[in-house]
């Protein structure tokens, strides 16, 4: 069952279409990601659905537990905001109170709400020193105790792993899936391909305000049209590009002197191609993987097979 | 499925704005800190005061005097300056007296009515010494024409006038009440100024800090920035009636070591007050909504020139400083109509008792009115404002901004 679903929106700033008549929905319960570069209108597109901003033109829902709405309602939603900040001059603990009060907690039950989350975080002891104090790890480690702590029921993360070390990421994962496998909706934008791929159910990929590809990990690699990647280990010195580019090669990228990537489509005649790898050269190693979130990435993103919403 | 928080109220969210708001810059050490620092420069002033009336007290200065002129002087006494008669003959030893510093003057008057005062150093009591010749002169001069002094004192004194009030005049208020009434209206200008800074300060660095995209997520703008209009104008209001606080103190300081009475708070017209304070909340309202405007079209206060708008109040206030005493001439009954001063100018016309209840009546909803339709305005402004990062908004975009439909 959709919990938000959104149909034809879009938003232009002066000459800029920030969204473009942009359609997906998100299924309670789910990991879904937004993805896209810099400028595809991700952050446009959660401002919108969180209500900072109105769609010009098209529809968004949400199932309230109270009844549909236009927009997230502030009360069920966490979120993390790309822009981030706290009141540096507060007390931690205060800060934390402050923000869930807001989103309609009691002040008593904000305090005993935000305590357990300081201690998961290893934060605890230091409640009531200023958010001043604390690194800029730490600080992204507040921000995220604040979109979760008065349990809501969907949550935005706009990059919710910038700033973390690869051990608080790891974390942050586990998180999120303990998170979902509590019910909650998790709807997050990142860089972090590897990361996404691993954590999210679906994804919508976004390239200059358009929708590119949507769907499951799955569903992503068959839109995308490829298969596999197979990464090639030379003894000697790797054959030239071109000799390496047969039928089901979507693409040849060279990676040093000794070795090659080929990214093969759907249709690619795996034997045929093992045939011609050697090409004269000495082949040392093949290691073979499906399709990863990156190659569909970077290869949707500028590309040919851009998909109609 | 996760736990549903409480859904908040508008009044709730208001509330938790105001008290947050008024909280980040209360801090009940500080407060206290700074009655300590207050009460102990009193105290210094206080002491020291007193100690130097005590050193005053133990100097003597003995001075000679030769009077050609034999003036009705005091000769002998025991206070801080003694005078003593000398003769014409004595001249060169009480000189030389004089420079061995075993007096502190020696006078010669002569008959003509010039005198000539040798000392060794600066004299400090030649103010005293004025006196006392000045008095002997006109106790000579009242003799030689036969005329008794107290004669001489009672003619010196003004007519003892009765004022009286024809049956429908409006009386003034009271002495206490036309300086609580000015107190009111300094301190509501401390008020003012002290909201200014925590308006700029709050929303400025709210923008800075990037907090803004967090808090609009969660309540509507209106709500915020009415939270932060209650919040910090609470903060002027306290700012206000803690320096009307210290003044107070300061009366009872006074009453306690002057004559023990204090009937400048007895005859206080407590309606006088009240109204001026009305008037002071409605005013810092008023401004604290036009900063709110100001502030969140900043983008970084340490480059914006917007930072000088702060003074804005106190021209006013510097406008109506002058009429305070006859605030019945005609600039000062335009102010008291407009809402940018009217905070000041009313009280004062109000404390001299001559202002028709339905001007009072009507330059307050005026105020009223216009706090209402600037916070429409402002909040437009806010909400354009509080998200608009990397440059600062031009006038003609916080024009664009107003505009704007809500």
């Amino acid at each position: 069952m959709s919990l938000l679903s959104v149909t034809g929106v879009h938003k232009q700033y002066a000459t800029t279409h920030a969204v473009n008549d942009v359609n997906f929905d998100v299924k309670a319960g789910e990991i879904f990601a937004l993805l896209g570069p810099n400028g595809a209108g991700k952050t446009s597109t959660v401002r919108m659905l969180i209500g900072l901003t109105e769609p010009d033109r098209g529809e968004i829902r949400y199932q309230s537990a109270d009844g549909e709405r236009d927009r997230i309602s502030a009360t069920e939603l966490g979120y993390l905001p790309e822009e981030r900040g706290l009141y540096q001059d507060q007390k931690i603990l205060d800060v934390l109170i402050y923000l869930a009060q807001l989103r309609g907690v009691r002040r008593r039950d904000a305090r005993a709400a935000a305590l357990p989350w300081l201690e998961r975080f290893g934060l605890a002891d230091r409640q009531k020193e200023k958010v001043s104090a604390l690194s800029k790890g730490n600080q992204q480690k507040i921000q995220l105790i604040a979109a979760l702590q008065h349990r809501p029921r969907i949550v935005v993360l706009d990059e919710p792993f910038s700033g973390l070390d690869p051990v608080n990421q790891e974390m942050v994962l586990e998180l999120l899936r303990e998170l979902r496998s509590q019910g909650t909706t998790i709807l997050l934008s990142a860089h972090q391909m590897a990361l996404v791929e691993r954590l999210a159910d679906r994804i919508l990929l976004m390239n200059r305000g358009r929708r590119v590809l949507f769907g499951s990990m799955a569903e992503l690699r068959a839109s995308s049209g490829l298969s596999l990647s197979l990464r090639l280990e030379y003894a000697g010195t790797a054959p030239a590009l071109d000799a390496l580019r047969q039928p089901g090669v979507a693409d040849v990228i060279a990676d040093g002197a000794f070795h090659r990537q080929l990214i093969l489509r759907h249709d690619a005649e795996l034997n045929a191609l093992l045939r011609d790898l050697g090409n004269g050269a000495q082949l040392r190693s093949i290691h073979s993987e499906a399709i990863g979130l990156h190659e569909i990435y970077l290869r949707a993103v500028g590309n040919p097979y851009q998909e109609t919403p | 499925m996760p736990q549903q928080p409480a859904t908040g109220s508008h009044a709730v969210s208001l509330w938790t704005v105001a008290r947050f708001e008024f909280l980040r810059y209360f801090k009940w050490k500080h407060e206290l800190i700074n009655l300590g620092i207050l009460v102990l420069l009193t105290l210094l002033i206080q002491g020291g005061g007193a100690m130097m009336q005590w050193a005053k007290s133990r100097e003597s200065y003995e001075i000679a005097v030769i009077d050609a002129r034999q003036l009705p002087l005091e000769y002998g006494g025991d206070g801080r300056l003694t005078l003593l008669r000398a003769d014409s003959r004595e001249r060169d030893a009480r000189a030389a007296d004089v420079d061995a510093g075993r007096l502190a003057g020696l006078l010669e008057i002569s008959a003509d009515n010039s005198a000539t005062l040798l000392v060794n150093r600066e004299p400090t009591w030649r103010n005293e010494l004025d006196n006392q010749l000045k008095t002997a002169r006109l106790q000579q001069e009242l003799t030689s024409r036969g005329i008794a002094k107290d004669d001489f004192e009672q003619w010196q004194k003004s007519l003892d006038i009765k004022q009286e009030y024809s049956p429908n005049a409006r009386k003034p208020a009271s002495g206490g009440s036309r300086a609580i009434a000015t107190a009111l209206t300094i301190f509501s200008l401390m008020g003012v100024m002290t909201c200014f800074a925590y308006f700029f300060v709050s929303i400025t660095s709210e923008k800075q800090q990037r907090v803004s995209e967090l808090v609009v997520s969660a309540i509507p703008y209106q709500t915020w920035i009415d939270g932060k209009l209650l919040g910090l104008t609470g903060h002027g209001l306290k700012t206000m009636l803690t320096w009307c606080l210290y003044g107070w103190l300061g009366l009872l300081a006074l009453a306690r070591f002057g004559d023990g009475s204090n009937d400048m708070l007895a005859a206080v017209s407590w309606s006088v007050v009240i109204v001026a304070l009305l008037f002071a909340l409605g005013g810092m309202l008023f401004w604290n909504t036009v900063m709110a405007a100001i502030a969140a079209s900043i983008d970084d206060p340490n480059s914006s020139t917007r930072g000088s708008l702060m003074f804005l109040p106190m021209l006013f206030f510097m406008i109506v400083f002058p009429g305070l005493d006859s605030p019945e001439n005609v600039v000062m009954q335009v102010l008291s109509w407009l809402p940018v001063s009217s905070m000041a100018a009313m009280p004062a016309r109000l404390a001299h008792g001559i202002v028709p209840w339905w001007q009072v009546l009507g330059s307050f909803l005026i105020l009223i009115a216009s706090i209402l339709l600037l916070r429409r305005y402002a909040s437009r402004i806010f909400r354009a404002g509080m998200l608009f990062y990397g440059k600062e908004a031009s006038w003609k975009e916080i024009w664009q901004w107003a505009r704007q439909a809500d």
